[in-house]
């Protein structure tokens, strides 16, 4: 009967150090809710000026729709500005003011030095909501059509 | 003698260019935040502010998403939105506010309060800023920092972290603002 018991305790205590472990291991290897990286799975493509003008539309729709989402975007640059240390391309939107704000991963470097005003590009990044113009955080660029 | 006249051109050149143009926007706008504990500390930055100035009333809206800010660690980004601001029922923070005394002729380095109306994780509060108002480069740069109470605002932290989050936080800002042209 003792040795049972024994047996059970052990058993008891394995299994809570498996399913700590298991936590751990998931924890730490769980990547910045930002990360975007070449690989990210994209959920959504969509053109810079549809996503601005879903976000006008409908904003609480559009923050179900992309909010947090990994979203490839195809647009025209208005804009490249370095600020804080970071780069940011502005993609046009559809009318003269609002724009999509994309501020890229900073490994995109060289890439960034080839965009200019007026390229079409497409590239993709984490989605955060809108304020005057809708924000995508750490973005990567996939493709320069006018390269 | 001419290096004297220059720079008064040059100053009432800036003053009357501010004069002229009435209404400044900011969209990328830097707020970060503190919390210091003897356990850990940690800060968060967001660099997508958004801020419209209006001298017609010496007024200064900002508007910020609170999903926008990014922390070092991934598990602290997830907390902070998911259990702390709740940012799916209050996805943005503001604050409105009022320029006391401003004088937009005098283009020097001016410190001035703004007082308003912050609100964050949908509580609004009477709030005190003080604000440093410069020229940098022909650009209206705003800066400073305050420091709120978490309690205030009704933000819940679990008992088990208290200790690894600060009651007050300190909080820093930089808003560089460009001619509102619409």
């Amino acid at each position: 009967m003792a040795t049972r018991k024994k047996i059970l305790t052990l058993t008891l205590i394995i299994t809570s150090l498996l399913i700590g472990l298991v936590v751990c291991i998931y924890t730490l290897s769980k990547k910045a809710s930002n990360a975007v990286s070449e690989n990210s799975n994209v959920e959504v493509k969509i053109g810079s000026k549809e996503l601005l003008a879903a976000f006008m539309k409908d904003e609480a729709t559009a923050n179900k729709n992309f909010v947090e989402k990994i979203i490839e975007v195809e647009g025209q640059v208005r804009d490249i500005t370095f600020l804080n240390d970071r780069y940011t391309i502005l993609l046009q939107g559809q009318g003269d003011y609002a724009c999509l704000m994309c501020d890229m991963n900073p490994e995109q470097i060289e890439k960034i030095g080839q965009i200019k005003k007026g390229d079409n590009i497409t590239l993709k990044g984490i989605c955060k909501g809108f304020l005057m113009d809708a924000i995508l955080l750490n973005c990567v660029l996939i493709k320069n059509s006018d390269e | 003698m001419n290096r004297i006249v220059l720079l008064v051109l040059l100053l009432t050149g800036q003053a009357l260019s501010l004069n002229a143009q009435k209404r400044f926007i900011a969209r990328q706008g830097q707020v970060t935040f503190f919390s210091y504990t003897s356990v850990e500390n940690i800060e968060a930055t967001n660099n997508q502010v958004f801020s419209i100035l209006d001298f017609n009333k010496n007024e200064l809206a900002v508007s910020i998403l609170m999903r926008a800010f990014v922390f070092p660690k991934a598990l602290m980004q997830e907390h902070f939105n998911e259990s702390y601001m709740e940012s799916d029922i209050y996805p943005k923070s503001t604050f409105e506010g009022d320029i006391i005394d401003f004088d937009a002729s005098l283009p020097t380095v001016q410190t001035k309060i703004i007082k308003g109306r912050l609100t964050v994780h949908g509580i609004t509060k009477e709030k005190e800023i003080k604000t440093k108002i410069e020229f940098i480069a022909n650009t209206l740069v705003f800066s400073g920092s305050f420091d709120m109470t978490v309690a205030d605002y009704k933000i819940k932290i679990p008992p088990i972290v208290a200790g690894n989050i600060a009651k007050t936080i300190a909080v820093k800002f930089r808003f560089e603002f460009q001619p509102y042209e619409q």
